[in-house]
């Protein structure tokens, strides 16, 4: 891991101290939060790390729920009033993304995270994907995130088809 | 790196939850020093990346290829849904000519972690024209060693044929 990281060592010598292992534990687990909330503040550009932060879990979630095809693990990260926006999508909303875009979801077979980058409420992603009929795409996606919800995605077209049910590609 | 030694023999409950309680205070204020300390020095090198790539996008504003160079590191490459890596070269003779029909830039956006960049701009041609687009930079020792533009709405780029 390059970037930034917080380390500490903890070292405790006991003897002939039952309760000690329990202690030890409890200290070492205590570290191990402390060193995770540290590092995950902490500017990296390290996209495994992001992904385990609240937004970056919120964010992984998006496109867990694409490659399944879960509508109702969709529903629950999406704020109300969310939006979302591509070339061929001006700010539609739920129920316009579930009637124009979620029929793409059957189509996709993967769609992995690049590249993540995030800064307040603002979260980039680079995430490439292949279709059932393996096409591939690469797109870079902005999401705004504001008490534990998607307010609004964006997507930017990369090489490839875009998305799965692009009848240009 | 910090090292805390506790040492106990035959201790008593009460003195090992002392120990505990002053321990995971230390570590918090360690923790709390150490990730200052790391913003801190993140943030004038991700000070610096911005103003870096934001020259980018007022070099070409100004028609200005000597400062665009300046700040290109040696092995940049240019990649959009239209270009795969191409060289600074490749980049001048593909690239460098929409300058000419570029009328300004205004940063939509900015996120950037160390030498990770990405940058949404709304840019303008000279005739009017949208082209919004996410721009992802990587950064190397106070260059720009890669940018990957994403296309958005609108024209794409000032001369795209096919808007």
């Amino acid at each position: 891991m390059s970037g930034i990281c917080l380390t500490g060592c903890l070292i405790i010598k006991t003897k002939n101290m039952k309760l000690t292992h329990l202690f030890s534990g409890i200290l070492l687990a205590g570290f191990a939060l402390l060193a995770q909330a540290a590092s995950a503040q902490t500017i990296t550009g390290q996209t495994a790390a992001l992904e385990n932060t609240p937004k970056g879990k919120i964010v992984k979630a998006w496109y867990t729920a694409w490659e399944k095809g879960d509508w109702n693990l969709m529903t629950q990260i999406l704020a109300d009033g969310f939006t979302f926006s591509s070339p061929l999508d001006d700010h539609i909303k739920i129920n316009a993304v579930k009637e124009r875009c979620w029929p793409n979801a059957g189509k996709i077979k993967t769609v992995d995270v690049q590249q993540m980058i995030m800064n307040g409420d603002a979260v980039f992603v680079i995430a490439t994907g292949y279709t059932t009929a393996g096409k591939f795409l690469r797109n870079c996606d902005y999401f705004t995130i504001k008490g534990g919800k998607i307010t609004s995605y964006e997507c930017f077209f990369g090489p490839g088809i875009n998305f799965p049910n692009n009848p240009a590609k | 790196m910090v090292v805390y030694t506790i040492k106990t023999k035959i201790m008593k409950l009460t003195k090992l939850f002392g120990k505990i309680l002053l321990v995971l205070v230390l570590m918090s204020g360690g923790a709390g020093v150490a990730q200052t300390a790391a913003l801190k020095a993140a943030g004038p090198k991700n000070r610096q990346n911005e103003k870096i790539i934001r020259a980018f996008f007022t070099a070409f504003e100004k028609k200005d290829w000597n400062s665009l160079q300046q700040i290109l590191a040696d092995g940049f490459t240019f990649s959009s849904p239209v270009d795969d890596h191409i060289s600074i070269k490749a980049f001048k003779e593909r690239c460098w000519p929409n300058a000419y029909k570029i009328k300004r830039f205004d940063v939509d956006k900015v996120v950037i972690n160390g030498d990770d960049a990405v940058i949404i701009t709304n840019g303008w041609t000279t005739t009017g024209k949208l082209f919004r687009n996410s721009d992802c930079f990587k950064l190397k020792d106070g260059k720009i060693i890669a940018d990957e533009c994403f296309f958005g709405p609108g024209v794409n780029y000032p001369n795209n044929s096919a808007k």
